[in-house]
């Protein structure tokens, strides 16, 4: 052997084994930093899924109102643009979920032609996948409705689901395609969480409100309300990208309900209200006006609290000073970044007593609000569009009372009015009263036992006056059904049979135009489901009203026993006034306020209320006492609607 | 063939190098060690620098994957200044404090919370995740124990997460509720 080539190799193993062992420690570095890069990757793709789940939530909670609107317009007909694969669909377009960026707010950038590192983007065709039924259908749900309570025995579900309702089979099978809501959907099962007995009050029962941050009410308070819900499942993250798993996809389970909220709060406005001021800048007696509850307005100005609980608004809230809700000193900075913080921890609670919908996250609270054709009615009969039955009052009244001929057209006095009303057998039965023929005047014989006359208020403003309490035995003398059917009357005139005499209805009415005097009202006992009031004209309250308190209140309605009950009342008209002579009549008012007044009608002061006989408001003889509806069984058969628009997680423990 | 012809081959292979020749291969050597020593020495240090960063470059991103799937899922937080404030009734606090409760809502409308926590332990601090008596048996999980400390704060509606590593390397999360 060569001793020279010997020596010479002794270097080599050591240059190797140091070179190998730099190599291997290298690579070790190599490897955990790459994944150490995976493992952060992975954190940022889930962060990407869970904002564009949020974007998509909050998306489908904009939209889905808008869909539920143009399915009860249409009738619950079958339709690609409010289906529920349409409302994701819209909802996918409007959150931008299948790209990080938007082509609109790449080039706003300059970097249309940068390659993406965001392996969470899809085509639309991928993201149309990720919302499915609880069945696993893609673009349809399952309602939660009693044909598909089977779905919901599953372990994952049981338990942690709101009641279900129950419809008809055929509006059930489309729930699950579009969105229906329906006075059809019922209570099927009287189950924890329905507090009033639903057989008796099916529709609108007793419920906890949710448990929300926007606080209509508190979470957990009973509301008068039905929850329409439909659940879904939605999935993120692809199993397999390009031969490996990028994320473990995740599915969750939600609820998305839909509260049917009837107008319920001491006030509420779906416009800009003043609280605690008449117009002409005087303020309100605080020792004779107390509010219980909260107040709703979308806009709001409020300068004492007068008792109230909570405050909520849609678009902004207003203090003139710091009040105090709920035990919590609350300023007109209230919604500033690290005030809501700093009154939370305050109140150690998420649930302020004050709180926009704007801010509350997965949410939208949308009054019903028609306006003045919440008064109107086209026909006798009921429309047969399902909207405006719904969200218009008139539309839901049982009785039509129609002005067909005046004295002549200075003397707005009715010569003939026609009464449509329900018969026991649910057909509709029309009367007509002409004077000189079978409608008596109060002096002549009979006319003291018909619910409807004729008079003149001290300033001689034409009437028809209405005695409730004379209505349903006139109806059942006449066939027709008793006031529990026949609870709502709409009150109109109708110049096409006599142009000459009959003024054409003017917004607002003036006062040469008919106007309707509701009298002997104390007593309205006999309404066992409520009474309601609508009229696009001028109503006076001719004297107290609905006075008599029920012996006791109905049974299976969650009232105490010992709780004092009036029968349900509700007027809508397009003008209130109180008293019809030149006397000022104090005006006491029990119960809730609110106005038909759109969001840009002018600023709303819900006790500006006037009397008959002028045109100011005597601020001085007014008091009320507001509070919100405690049972169903207070709900009159007329009510203005809120929706309030909710998703929430199944838990999945 | 002489035998003296042979001997100088002979005799350099048996007895040898030239002084030369040392000289070379000993500087070729010495040149060569310097080199690797220094190779080695910054080799040990980008080790130890590496080590150094451990926590940054590979605990971090955990923790942070833990964080972000935690955070996302709740509704709701409030910053506690101890772990038995959060779990107890105590009073949540603005300032900095040692834990987190958070709050879960669900459809059902119940609302659990859990406490996301600092802990001493003998070798620093422990990030633990707990589960309260009310809920279930008291328990927790730990997110990471390779900390030195840890503080929550809410500043303006958002939750800051300090994580002090052991070699007093800082990073913080960022949450926000729902």
């Amino acid at each position: 052997m060569n001793p020279k080539r010997n020596q010479g190799i002794a270097a080599l193993p050591v240059v190797s084994s140091l070179g190998l062992i730099f190599t291997l420690t290298l690579l070790m570095l190599l490897r955990s930093g790459l994944m150490n890069r995976d493992q952060a990757a992975k954190t940022q793709l889930r962060n990407d899924y869970q904002q564009r789940e949020e974007t998509l939530l909050r998306a489908i909670v904009t939209v889905f109102p808008q869909a539920a609107i143009s399915c009860l317009k249409n009738n619950y007909a079958d339709s690609d643009t409010y289906s529920w694969n349409a409302i994701f669909a819209k909802a996918q377009t409007l959150a931008s979920t299948t790209s990080a960026l938007p082509p609109q707010l790449k080039s706003a950038l300059g970097i249309e032609t940068a390659r993406t590192g965001n392996t969470g983007d899809s085509s639309s065709t991928q993201a149309a996948t990720w919302i499915t039924s609880l069945s696993g259908i893609a673009g349809t749900v399952t309602p939660g409705s009693t044909d598909y309570a089977y779905l919901f025995k599953d372990a994952k579900f049981a338990g942690k689901i709101p009641p279900l309702l129950s419809s008809t089979a055929t509006l059930q099978s489309a729930d699950a395609l579009r969105p229906i809501v329906s006075t059809t959907k019922i209570y099927a099962e009287q189950v924890p969480g329905l507090l009033a007995d639903i057989t008796k009050y099916p529709l609108y029962n007793y419920i906890p409100y949710p448990n929300i941050r926007f606080g209509y009410a508190a979470p957990g308070q009973p509301i008068v309300a039905k929850q329409n819900w439909w659940a879904f499942a939605v999935t993120f993250g692809a199993p397999i990208s390009g031969g490996t798993q990028i994320v473990q996809p995740v599915t969750k389970y939600y609820v998305l309900s839909l509260y049917e909220i009837p107008s319920q709060l001491p006030i509420e406005a779906a416009t800009f209200a003043q609280i605690g001021t008449y117009k002409d800048g005087a303020s309100w007696n605080s020792a004779a006006i107390s509010i219980t509850g909260g107040i709703y307005a979308d806009h709001l100005a409020l300068t004492n609290t007068y008792g109230s609980s909570r405050i909520s608004g849609k678009q902004g809230i207003s203090l003139a000073a710091p009040v105090t809700l709920s035990g919590t000193q609350i300023g007109n900075d209230f919604d500033t970044a690290g005030i809501r913080e700093s009154l939370q921890v305050q109140s150690n609670t998420d649930i302020l007593p004050i709180a926009l919908s704007a801010n509350s996250g997965r949410l939208n609270f949308q009054p019903i609000q028609k306006g003045t054709a919440f008064l109107k009615r086209s026909t006798d009969t009921p429309s047969s569009n399902i909207w405006d039955v719904y969200s218009n009052g008139g539309e839901r009244c049982a009785i039509t009372v129609k002005a067909t001929a005046m004295v002549s057209s200075v003397d707005q006095t009715p010569t003939t009015i026609r009464v449509s009303f329900q018969t026991a057998a649910g057909t509709s039965k029309e009367v007509v009263l002409q004077r000189g023929v079978n409608w008596p005047t109060l002096l002549q014989a009979g006319g003291t036992i018909l619910p409807f006359q004729t008079e003149l208020t001290d300033s001689n403003h034409s009437c028809l006056t209405f005695y409730p309490t004379l209505l349903n035995a006139w109806l059942l003398t006449q066939g027709g059904a008793s006031v529990s059917v026949n609870n709502a009357i709409h009150f109109r005139t109708d110049n096409t049979q006599s142009p000459l005499t009959v003024l054409p209805s003017t917004e607002p009415p003036t006062p040469d135009n008919m106007a309707v005097i509701i009298r002997k009202g104390q007593n309205l006992t006999t309404y066992t489901t409520g009474l309601s009031i609508v009229s696009p004209l001028r109503i006076y309250v001719g004297d107290d009203l609905n006075v008599t308190p029920l012996a006791a209140p109905p049974i299976g309605a969650a009232l105490p026993a010992s709780s004092v009950f009036y029968p349900p009342l509700s007027i809508f008209a397009a003008e209130l006034r109180v008293g019809t002579t030149s006397a000022i009549r104090p005006f006491d008012l029990h119960g809730q306020i609110s106005t038909l007044s759109g969001t840009n009608s002018g600023a709303w002061q819900p006790l500006d209320l006037k009397s008959g006989s002028d045109d100011t408001t005597h601020t001085d003889s007014i008091a009320a006492e507001l509070k919100p509806l405690t049972s169903p069984a207070e709900l009159p058969p007329v009510h203005q609607m809120n929706w309030l628009v909710v998703i929430e997680e199944i838990s999945r423990n | 063939m002489k035998p003296g012809a042979l001997q100088p081959t002979s005799y350099r292979g048996n007895t040898g190098f030239t002084l030369l020749e040392m000289s070379s291969a000993m500087a070729v050597l010495m040149i060569l060690s310097s080199a690797l020593v220094a190779m080695m020495q910054q080799h040990v240090t980008f080790l130890q620098m590496a080590q150094q960063q451990l926590f940054l470059t590979s605990e971090a991103p955990k923790i942070g994957n833990l964080l972000n799937r935690i955070l996302n899922s709740a509704d709701h937080y409030f910053v506690y200044p101890t772990k038995e404030a959060a779990l107890g009734i105590g009073a949540p606090t603005l300032n900095s404090g040692s834990a987190v409760k958070l709050f879960f809502k669900s459809a059902a409308q119940t609302t659990d919370f859990r406490v996301l926590c600092i802990e001493p332990t003998k070798t620093g601090s422990a990030l633990r995740f707990y589960t309260p008596a009310s809920t279930a048996p008291e328990h927790f999980w730990t997110v990471s124990s390779q900390i030195h400390s840890a503080s929550f704060k809410s500043e303006e509606g958002i939750l800051s997460i300090t994580l002090i590593g052991p070699a007093n390397e800082q990073i913080t999360y960022y949450g926000g509720a729902r």
